[in-house]
């Protein structure tokens, strides 16, 4: 019994938390210019939101999709690979979400505001991931450089896509784009208690709230 | 692209500047201090040192030239000190890398004792998983291949004893950690012809002292002893509480190393493998591999002592 309890979150994990934040630091050093427009393009996707219509929701989704391949190219195939083997077993998911937005972006009809409740969480949900997840370097600690926004690392970008497609989609392609940012949430949340970033615990509330938004009882 | 490296390049030239800073620091456990105790190795030749490395997370890095370089420091604090027991896995990320990296930079493959595993369900992957970690090494072949916790072992270990039989590896083992498994280990060392087991033991994790130890001695099983410092939630813990006097008495002149003469101490261990990313930590931990050791009645005192606080 005495064993069990010697485990401690970090078990869980194969890296340190420095050299995780040294691979976000060195992407937001090489892709700087995306890491500073993410929040202006967060904005942009919240009155997207705010205002749908065919047109704008064919745009965010469009950029929704592309941010999916971008980061499963230029951060979790280039970098976070090379420290966590499992990663590997993520690229597909990944690479199948980014292209469902893609075709989402290309198909969607203009849908309506959904459920006061459902809407109301979409829009939380995507104020955290473009805003107030990238913030989480100042409760670690940690140097703004090591800032994970939402354009180039899966985690703030796995709960803006929650808010995003619960605000867009419906019925099958909703059913069809949320599991794989969901699955991500729970398994950067943890991760991210692991590294000891509490921010870790906003993306499992963000699953959470996006499941319950997405279940029939808030419909 | 360009971009990219001209950054890394920067960052590099930091880094070996705070690297040459970290090595000019003035260190209590100087690199003047004797060399480590050694303990006779199960398949004779010389002795192995007391205190090894291991690289789990410490040494998983990527390819951050900057971390490498930090790490190929560590490694020539600890072969610099003495040290030659580096101990590595397929599981460990790019730590096998990290090793070839520092390998290749220190020139020291003759200098190592390189002790992996084999870690695949696939029983019959042994052979091909080995040249991969030997190309990631950068070595020709093992010193030790141990089958890591346990998995798939009797197909492994077959070809591992086979491997042995035809000289490709110099000796074998098992491991397992933090308590797990230890009836089947047990089973194992009684029934297979192992040169050495790997297992959890410091004075907070004693299980192994009931039966595997004795057995390991009864044997003649060389024993590495894995996570000493429970990952570093006991020197973090215990880096709050003052060292007793009494740690003087053994020539400890810190709870890591009040520690690893615990664990040394114990006749049946051979060697302890603490993992690090800090040069300072590597020669206070192979300091620790030193004379005097403490008695019976001295390791249940730190025993007693670690697990009140
Ligand atoms: N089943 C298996 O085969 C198995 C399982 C577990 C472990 N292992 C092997 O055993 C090795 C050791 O176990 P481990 O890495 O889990 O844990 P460990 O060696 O008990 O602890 C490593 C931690 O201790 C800290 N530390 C090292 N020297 C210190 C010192 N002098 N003072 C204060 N803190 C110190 C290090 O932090 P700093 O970086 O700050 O020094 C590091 O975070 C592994 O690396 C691996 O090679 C094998």
């Amino acid at each position: 019994m005495e064993t069990l309890f010697s485990y401690h979150p970090r078990d869980l994990l194969l890296f340190s938390p420095r050299v995780y934040w040294t691979l976000v630091a060195g992407n937001n050093e090489v892709y700087w210019p995306l890491a500073l427009l993410a929040p202006v393009v967060g904005l942009w996707l919240m009155w997207t939101l705010a205002k749908l219509g065919q047109a704008r929701q064919r745009t965010g989704l469009a950029v929704l999709g592309a941010a999916w391949l971008f980061v499963t190219w230029s951060f979790l195939w280039a970098e976070y690979r090379s420290i966590n083997w499992a990663i590997t077993w993520a690229i597909g998911p990944f690479v199948l979400q980014g292209c469902l937005l893609l075709v989402l972006a290309g198909t969607a009809g203009s849908t309506s505001i959904p459920a006061r409740h459902r809407y109301l969480i979409a829009m939380m949900l995507v104020a955290w991931g473009t805003l107030i997840h990238p913030l989480g370097f100042l409760l670690d600690d940690r140097p703004l450089g090591e800032a994970d926004s939402w354009l180039l690392f899966p985690d703030p970008l796995s709960i803006t896509t929650l808010g995003v497609v619960l605000a867009i989609a419906r019925g099958r392609w909703l059913a069809l784009s949320l599991p794989i940012p969901l699955l991500w949430s729970l398994v950067g949340g943890t991760t991210l208690l692991g590294l000891g970033s509490p921010i870790g615990w906003g993306m499992l509330a963000g699953a959470g709230l996006a499941l319950a938004a997405w279940l029939p009882l808030t419909r | 692209m360009t971009h990219q490296w001209s950054r890394r390049r920067r960052r590099l030239l930091q880094a070996l500047a705070a690297g040459t800073a970290l090595t000019a620091l003035p260190v209590s456990w100087g690199r003047a201090s004797p060399s480590p105790i050694t303990r006779r190795s199960p398949t004779g030749g010389s002795g192995i040192p007391a205190v090894g490395l291991g690289t789990w997370i410490t040494f998983n890095v990527g390819d951050n030239q900057r971390l490498l370089d930090s790490c190929a420091n560590v490694m020539k604090a600890f072969f610099d000190g003495g040290g030659t027991v580096i101990d590595s896995s397929p599981m460990y990320g790019s730590s096998q890398n990290t090793v070839g990296y520092g390998l290749d930079k220190l020139d020291a493959r003759d200098r190592v004792f390189a002790a992996d595993k084999v870690w695949t369900r696939d029983g019959d992957a042994t052979r091909r998983q080995q040249r991969e970690s030997a190309d990631l090494w950068r070595v020709k072949q093992f010193d030790l291949l141990q089958v890591h916790n346990l998995v798939s072992w009797r197909e492994h270990l077959d070809t591992l004893k086979a491997m042995k039989e035809e000289g490709a590896v110099g000796s074998i083992g098992i491991t397992t950690s933090h308590g797990r498994r230890h009836r089947e280990l047990e089973q194992i060392m009684a029934s297979e012809p192992i040169d050495f087991v790997q297992l959890t033991y410091n004075p907070v994790d004693r299980e192994a002292e009931e039966r595997l130890l004795p057995l390991a001695r009864e044997k003649g099983i060389g024993v590495i002893v894995n996570r000493p410092f429970r990952q570093g939630a006991l020197t973090e813990r215990l880096a709050k509480e003052p060292l007793p006097d009494w740690a003087a008495d053994v020539g400890a002149n810190s709870w890591a190393q009040l520690i690893l003469k615990f664990i040394l101490a114990h006749p049946a261990v051979t060697c302890a493998i603490p993992a690090t990313t800090r040069v300072d930590h590597v020669r206070e931990n192979l300091a620790a591999a030193q004379a005097p050791l403490p008695d019976d009645d001295l390791r249940e005192r730190i025993s007693d002592t670690i697990r009140s606080l």
